[in-house]
């Protein structure tokens, strides 16, 4: 005891330390209120005529309107910068339905978007970005609060948790002061989408040499995708709706990079989705990376147009039996 | 460049290799005491060699051996980069040499090595720090100390504030004309290259502050690592003040050793040249990094062959009356040479610097034509361009004041409402994207 009195940190320095406590904890705590009181009163920026995201409207508002011979497309930006829906109306005679947008939405916010509007007859192919299927997977809280901001309708697609909203908050204060990144780019912009929902805004630009968002596909555990994946499918198959899934192109650099990885995750999705029919391989959509435009799953037009041509090759024997 | 835990056995081996070595070159004497050194060192490298090296001048082989219609004729290693590898490894070196050059005592206590090679604030990148400096300071029991954990804490905040704000803010407009350089006028190509010597000076040096405030908070003493580098007069003067812990360690463990300036003039050149090669490779496997190493040697060279020769001109042309002018010019080699830093290629190099007299005519001409700045930059350059004003006049101060004094002598409201200023700052500007630091990787 004689020890702690005399040698102690805590009790020879406690009257510094005590100071040194109490300022700390004034000091966050007049931060922290500024900030909530900030964050509550400020307004993000937003313009829905060209913000990205707001052709989310576009997309509801067809998915609403067509109520026949549908293909609905879920995934991330990968089927708005990937996929001529155009040549598939033309070659395989159904009704488009791009729902892809981006896939920092996750994968709950797409199928929830989706699920109270499947109809008897609808062909649904998910287009998922392989990272979508990984649990640590985290959607990107900042573009849901922002979508929800442009479409409320959507609030009911994606429920934050505590951190997700304080993060939430937290980028609607930060955004308010500067510019969105998103809108800096003519090319992501709400007014270069076609009526099916496929992004235009990109062909004939110039494409990166250097290609964004690559990724190391690591820690394969995905029951929270499987899961999500396995109600949806109970409900397509409740309104007689078929669930198919595809998987997305990606390039040759980053295959070799991750092909183990990408084979096991295949396999494991076949052992525990056995009831959805896969139409496809990983290795059918790798590409050569001049094929590809800025990031590793966004298509240029040449890219678009052979994806397009293998997908309808590979969708061909469902539409017809259907 | 990783972080994968198993890789920690790598980390594991050296410490288990030198802290033996360390206790052996000690207890030995003459040629069994070098030995043990050697093999100390051939293990260091020997893992860099392979994480690090490998695939680099496998590279090189194979495109040699494919003239003789040979097509990869060793296979790749399917390894990634553990993170800061080349600076832990360096700090274990700094060791067993200085055990070996009898400044040190050989550290016993496993426990007390282990911790100075992974001493958590500069593990991943730096201060490489010396056996001198740290190693006793393990032993030494802290109190509690309210100004010096608020210095502490302050040189952190400064450090994100230069991470954060400045050089991921910073990097957005760096990223978007490096990775497409022919998608962009000229002018730009310029305002990236500058852009990008504030970003790595701010992501480096914020990375610094932050390990020293941390470690300060904690008790412990790191060396000092950036003294404002861009108000160097010289290219050497530059190098006394960037990343002093890894040109003190070049110094000490390889230019000395050469021979240093005690040898014949082409020698002495010859010297210089080899460290700022080993220094470019020390930072990356790839050929740009070796030219900026190089340039920076040969800047150096130039530099002191031509001493007398721009003293008596500056004198006669009275530029020596241009007090920044020496400054300027030392930026503008710092920068050029930045240009192979930066970028990921030689092809993408080359373009950039046979682009840059037309984006300087460019930018003169928006000059001449009085095209009002912010309109030209457009407002996300604009404003880089003020925080990097507000970061030099900073170090300009902090160079020749001791500002953190006048800071602390303030009163109480001036200093907590800059700390909720800077505090808001980090908060509303930062940029918060998961972006890591450039130095990780080396």
């Amino acid at each position: 005891m004689e020890f702690l009195i005399t040698d102690s940190l805590f009790i020879s320095n406690f009257k510094d330390l005590k100071k040194f406590i109490i300022k700390s904890v004034v000091f966050l705590a007049v931060l922290s209120l500024v900030f909530f009181s900030l964050s509550l009163t400020l307004k993000r920026k937003y313009n829905p005529k060209t913000d990205y995201l707001a052709a989310i409207i576009d997309k509801h508002h067809r998915l609403n309107k067509i109520d026949s011979n549908r293909l609905i497309l879920i995934g991330g930006s990968n089927l708005t910068f990937g996929l001529n829906s155009q040549t598939i109306v033309d070659k395989l005679n159904v009704n488009v339905i791009n729902m892809g947008l981006h896939a920092g939405l996750g994968l709950e916010f797409m199928l929830n978007e989706v699920k109270p509007f499947i109809r008897k007859g609808d062909i649904i192919v998910l287009c998922l970005e392989y990272t979508l299927y990984l649990d640590d997977f985290k959607p990107d809280v900042d573009l849901i609060s922002f979508t929800q901001h442009l479409y409320p309708p959507s609030k009911v697609y994606y429920h934050f948790n505590i951190e997700e909203k304080f993060l939430a908050n937290y980028a609607k204060f930060k955004k308010h002061f500067e510019e969105q990144t998103i809108k800096i780019d003519p090319v992501f912009n709400r007014e270069k989408f076609d009526k099916y929902g496929d992004n235009l805004g990109h062909l004939g630009l110039p494409g990166l040499k250097e290609l964004r968002d690559k990724e190391r596909i690591g820690k394969l555990e995905v029951d929270k995708s499987v899961k999500l994946i396995k109600q949806f499918e109970t409900e397509c198959k409740q309104k007689d709706a078929k669930l198919l899934i595809s998987y997305v192109s990606y390039p040759k650099s980053q295959y070799q990079r991750n092909k183990k990885a990408i084979d096991d995750l295949n396999q494991l999705l076949h052992q525990k989705i056995s009831s959805v029919t896969f139409i496809n391989k990983p290795e059918d959509y790798i590409f050569n990376d001049d094929l590809f435009y800025d990031t590793v799953y966004h298509l240029n037009g040449k890219g678009r147009e052979k994806r397009t041509e293998r997908f309808i090759r590979d969708l061909k024997s469902f539409v017809v039996k259907n | 460049m990783a972080f994968v835990p198993i890789y920690i056995l790598i980390l594991g081996f050296t410490i288990v290799i030198d802290y033996i070595a360390g206790i052996y070159i000690e207890n030995s004497e003459g040629k069994r005491r070098k030995l043990f050194l050697v093999m100390s060192l051939i293990a260091n490298i020997g893992v860099l060699a392979i994480f690090k090296y490998f695939n680099f001048l496998n590279d090189n082989f194979s495109f040699l051996m494919k003239g003789f219609g040979l097509q990869d004729p060793i296979p790749y290693l399917s390894i990634l980069l553990p993170v800061g590898l080349s600076f832990h490894t360096f700090q274990a070196m700094s060791y067993t040499i200085e055990v070996y050059r009898g400044n040190q005592k050989a550290e016993r206590h496993f426990g007390i090595y282990s911790l100075y090679v992974m001493f958590y604030p500069q593990l991943v990148a730096g201060p490489i720090e010396r056996p001198q400096n740290l190693l006793h300071q393990f032993r030494e029991k802290f109190d509690f100390d309210y100004d010096r954990v608020s210095s502490g804490l302050r040189l952190m905040i400064w450090g994100l504030f230069k991470k954060v704000v400045i050089a991921d803010r910073l990097a957005i407009l760096v990223d978007t004309v490096y990775n497409n350089p022919q998608g962009h006028k000229d002018s730009s190509l310029i305002i990236a290259t500058v852009f990008f010597a504030f970003q790595i000076f701010c992501d480096f040096s914020g990375y610094s502050d932050m390990a020293i405030g941390a470690a300060r908070v904690m008790g412990f003493k790191l060396m000092t690592n950036f003294r404002s580098p861009y108000q160097s007069k010289s290219v050497q003067e530059f190098w006394t003040r960037w990343h002093i812990s890894l040109s003190t360690w070049f110094k000490d463990y390889l230019y000395i050793p050469l021979g240093g300036n005690r040898v014949a003039i082409p020698r002495y050149y010859l010297n210089i040249f080899i460290v700022f090669l080993v220094s470019g490779l020390w930072h990356g496997a790839s050929w740009t990094f070796v030219i900026w190493g190089a340039l920076h040697g040969i800047f150096i060279i130039c530099g002191t062959i031509t001493t007398n020769f721009r003293n008596k001109w500056s004198k006669k042309l009275y530029l020596d009356k241009i007090t920044f002018l020496p400054t300027l010019i030392t930026f503008i080699l710092v920068g050029f040479a930045w240009i192979f830093f930066r970028a990921d290629n030689f092809p993408i190099a080359l373009y950039v610097i046979t682009h840059l007299w037309s984006g300087f005519k460019e930018i003169v001409f928006n000059l001449i034509n009085n095209l009002p700045i912010f309109e030209y930059l457009g407002i996300s350059k604009f404003f880089a361009l003020g925080l990097i004003i507000f970061l030099e006049t900073i170090n300009y101060y902090k160079d020749k004041y001791d500002i953190a004094y006048w800071f602390t002598s303030k009163p109480m409201a001036f200093r907590w409402t800059t700390y909720f200023v800077v505090a808001l700052t980090i908060m509303v500007c930062g940029v918060f994207d998961n972006r890591q630091f450039i130095y990780f990787q080396f």
